[in-house]
């Protein structure tokens, strides 16, 4: 590992791996290896970087000190932990907090342990919203690669609201993107380079495969993005819960308990695919059973991986309210 | 890594006062521009020496007469090639901002070509400055000065910050190589990574070397790291190697250097011997086309004013236990056996100090430069004697040393669009007012190092265009100035007796003052 001569300073909701990605040019390097050598002393899977924060805390190697980018800096900005850690118990997550926020040495070895992040998050390919390719490439001369594009969960971009697309980068296939740099910039070169015909081509394309329920998957998305920046925050405060319950209220819909699992629960009915609404149900009135499913305990780990905002829905749906729910199982 | 040392220094970000230079981090990292006073003061440089270092041992008498080659006297050119070489480093950053979105578009698009294995680089930038090129016969001090003048300016400098955003790079101001000895591409892409492993701890050496680069790859890598670490100038020395390279080298080079121009907007500075002047004049004249900075042809230096000073400057470092006292005879034979190459004056004023002190006659005559130069100094005997000769048949056998004659700076003005004199000597006069002032102040007994900073310092206060008669009158107001303050109660009238007659015996003022 040695000191980067460039690193190139983060742009907003810019994703790690995107990052790094960026440096990869930055730095003259043609080789991916070889560069993920100088980054971290040996091979890495760089599909990790997408978004855990796996591998921030050899930032420090990388930048002079007074940069302003740091490893804290990375992980609450550029990386999905915010979103990630949700599902966690509180105490997790005020401890996580504690040490990545307010600087320990190492936020790696605190953050991977306890992440609950799931293979099941990352999409298919590395996602992007044309119209955000577009516009970061005007504004910053390249585009770049969006943390909350590639949560799998997220349908439509938050921003402008059109549906978020594949890139022809495919994400499964451990060979081909295993160890590999694929800035935006080379990738996006045609849409750019199209402008916005071709991303309205694209979005056209793409809308008869999109969900029919688009204003809750807007309102979910948002949610996302919010959860992205505040998750550590909201962890302690649970302003996250009363977050959703507000939304339910506003919806008409909140109150009792009971009450919002039945919303809940219908709502499943309407807009989620019948494998997570059987999952989800299959739950129903066993918060223990539920805790222990997202805890991954061992009678879970063969199961899949449910996403963290069905993970926070589900708690509500099952306790009304995530404190009660951690408060429900704590109990037993 | 191991061999790596940290030379860049901390950014310090400052105000040009040129909305060109706004908003560009690399351009505001830059040093302020120095006076030619400040100029001639810092390129001046003087070895270590003390008058009681006359009552050591010969043995070490003998051994630090090897401090007469850090000796360097700055001459009027150095200036010049000084201003050249800071135009180009501060313009040539003009169009590239590396926050400006368009450099960073560029930067992905040759990463692209880079990554689809294209051949050649897309041309995407507009150069601003285009650098220039310095032909001077070997020995003359290019290669010194050179390095004088870079050294003013950090070679790295580190950026951390700025304008409280986050802003990692490691800017290289300049970068000095030599052209290989058979004046190949491969030989110079390697030096080039291999300078850069040494200014930034990289290996780059080691990843683009290898068998299996091409040198079409090499060059593109070069390309692409002179752009992302802003390396604001380029300067490539004995570029007259260039003249042993394969069939078709010659060429591929220069389109080479014109290419990094075109494409990055890097200024290159080609320097040279005479040998070099064919190659450029036919290969070169096209693209050096629109050169800002004009080419420069450093001749030997004339037996004049200019020579004497430089002589006069160098004659204090004595290790002879009798002082030897400068005279215009001892100037003169140094100049006919160095054939006014510097180099080979420092030498020859070296070896007859050392052959003075070894022989315990501790003096030297005229004479004795003619003996030890041509007993000690036979190898470049036929070089000198060419030299002073003047006979082209003879020049032309050692092309690094031949003169320039007014065919060559016809040449070089049709390449740079100048205009010049046929006559190079006369054109030289009539193109140095410097040298004119600095003359006439030494016809007013004002000592050399004097008469050279105060023509420099008004030089500075009345701009490059001022004439001889105007700077020496300039100048002869600053060489009094400290002792008018001196004697404030005095006369304090330049027009004393004695002064009045110094600056009318050196034609400074007439009646009609």
């Amino acid at each position: 590992m040695a000191m980067l001569p460039v690193f190139p300073a983060p742009y907003p909701e810019e994703c790690f791996y995107s990052i790094l990605s960026r440096a990869f040019i930055r730095n003259g390097y043609l080789s991916d290896a070889e560069f993920i050598i100088t980054l971290f002393g040996k091979h890495m899977n760089m599909r990790h970087m997408i978004l855990t924060p796996y591998g921030v805390h050899h930032c420090s190697h990388w930048v002079p000190p007074g940069s302003g980018i740091t490893a804290g800096k990375l992980l609450l900005d550029h990386t999905c932990a915010q979103y990630g850690v949700l599902p966690s118990h509180p105490s997790v997550i005020s401890k996580i907090r504690n040490e990545t926020v307010n600087g320990i040495s190492n936020p790696f070895h605190a953050v991977s342990r306890m992440i609950r992040f799931r293979t099941q998050s990352f999409a298919d390919h590395l996602r992007f919203c044309p119209l955000c390719i577009l516009k970061d490439a005007e504004k910053y001369g390249e585009p770049y690669w969006h943390r909350i594009h590639q949560i799998r969960e997220t349908v439509y971009c938050p921003t402008h609201s059109v549906p978020i697309l594949n890139s022809s980068v495919p994400l499964l296939s451990y060979l081909l993107t295993g160890n590999h740099f694929f800035p935006a910039s080379y990738v996006m070169d045609d849409l750019v380079k199209g402008g916005l015909e071709m991303a309205g081509a694209l979005i056209d394309s793409a809308r008869p495969k999109m969900p029919a329920c688009r204003e809750l998957h807007l309102i979910l998305d948002k949610d996302i993005q919010f959860l992205l920046s505040n998750g550590f925050s909201l962890s302690e405060t649970r302003s996250l819960f009363e977050r959703f319950k507000s939304r339910l209220d506003q919806e008409g819909t909140g109150g009792d308990a009971e009450a919002n699992r039945l919303v809940m629960e219908q709502k499943l009915h309407e807009h989620f695919n019948p494998e997570f609404q059987k999952l989800i149900l299959g739950f129903s009135h066993y918060a223990q059973n539920f805790y222990k499913f997202i805890d991954r305990k061992k009678e879970y780990t063969n199961t899949p991986y449910l996403p963290t905002v069905m993970c926070v829905l589900g708690m509500e749906c099952l306790s009304g309210s995530a404190e009660a729910f951690y408060h429900e199982t704590e109990k037993r | 890594m191991d061999r790596f040392t940290d030379i860049s220094i901390p950014a310090d970000y400052r105000d040009k006062q040129l909305p060109e230079f706004s908003g560009n981090p690399l351009a505001e990292a830059l040093p302020d521009l120095l006076t030619d006073e400040d100029l001639a003061v810092m390129l001046a440089r003087e070895p270590y020496y003390k008058s009681s270092d006359r009552l050591l041992s010969a043995e070490m008498r003998v051994d630090m007469t090897q401090r007469l080659y850090d000796f360097h006297q700055p001459m009027p050119q150095d200036i010049d090639i000084a201003r050249r070489i800071f135009r180009c480093i501060r313009w040539g950053y003009v169009n590239r901002n590396p926050l400006a979105s368009a450099q960073v578009s560029d930067l992905n698009a040759r990463y692209a070509a880079l990554r689809d294995g294209a051949k050649t680089l897309p041309v995407i930038h507009r150069p601003n400055v285009s650098g220039f090129t310095i032909i001077g016969i070997s020995g003359i001090g290019k290669t010194c000065t050179l390095e004088g003048i870079l050294s003013l300016y950090p070679q790295v400098i580190s950026h951390t910050c700025y304008k409280d955003s986050p802003f990692v790079m490691k800017q290289i101001v300049w970068l000095k190589l030599d052209c290989t000895f058979d004046g190949s591409i491969k030989g110079l892409c390697a030096g080039f990574f291999s300078s850069l492993d040494r200014l930034l701890g990289t290996e780059y050496y080691r990843m683009y070397t290898s068998r299996h680069n091409t040198v079409d790859t090499m060059m593109n890598m070069m390309t692409q790291l002179a752009s992302i670490y802003g390396i604001g100038l380029l300067v490539i020395d004995e570029i007259q190697h260039l003249s042993t390279a394969k069939s078709g080298g010659q060429e591929k080079m220069l389109n080479f250097f014109v290419t990094l121009v075109n494409t990055i907007g890097l200024p290159v500075v080609l320097v040279g011997t005479p040998k070099a002047l064919p190659i450029l004049q036919s290969e070169f004249r096209q693209a050096r086309r629109g050169s800002g900075q004009g080419d420069l042809l450093w001749d030997s230096m004339q037996n004049g004013i200019m020579w004497k000073m430089f002589v006069r400057s160098m004659w204090k470092y004595q290790y002879t236990r009798e002082t030897v006292p400068f005279s215009d005879e001892m100037a003169d034979a140094l100049y006919n056996e160095s054939g006014g190459i510097p180099f080979l004056a420092v030498t020859i004023y070296k070896l007859v100090q050392e052959d003075a002190i070894l022989m315990k006659k501790e003096t030297f005559t005229p004479k004795d430069i003619r003996r030890v130069t041509s007993e000690k100094m036979r190898l470049t005997e036929p070089m000198r004697k060419a030299l002073l000769s003047g006979k082209d048949v003879d020049i032309y056998r050692y092309a690094d040393i031949r003169p320039f004659t007014g065919r060559d700076h016809l040449e070089a003005a049709a390449v740079t669009g100048d205009t010049v004199s046929r006559d190079p000597v006369q054109n030289t006069a009539k193109e140095d007012p410097v040298g004119r002032a600095v003359k006439t102040l030494l016809g007013m007994d004002v000592s050399y190092q004097d008469a050279f900073r105060c023509v420099m310092a008004a030089s500075s206060c009345l701009g490059q265009t001022a004439d001889a008669k105007k700077l020496a009158k300039e100048a002869y107001r600053i060489y009094l100035e400290p002792e008018k303050q001196n004697k404030e109660t005095d006369a304090g009238d330049l027009r004393n007796m004695q002064d009045y007659e110094s600056l009318k015996k050196g034609g400074v003022v007439g009646g009609e003052l």
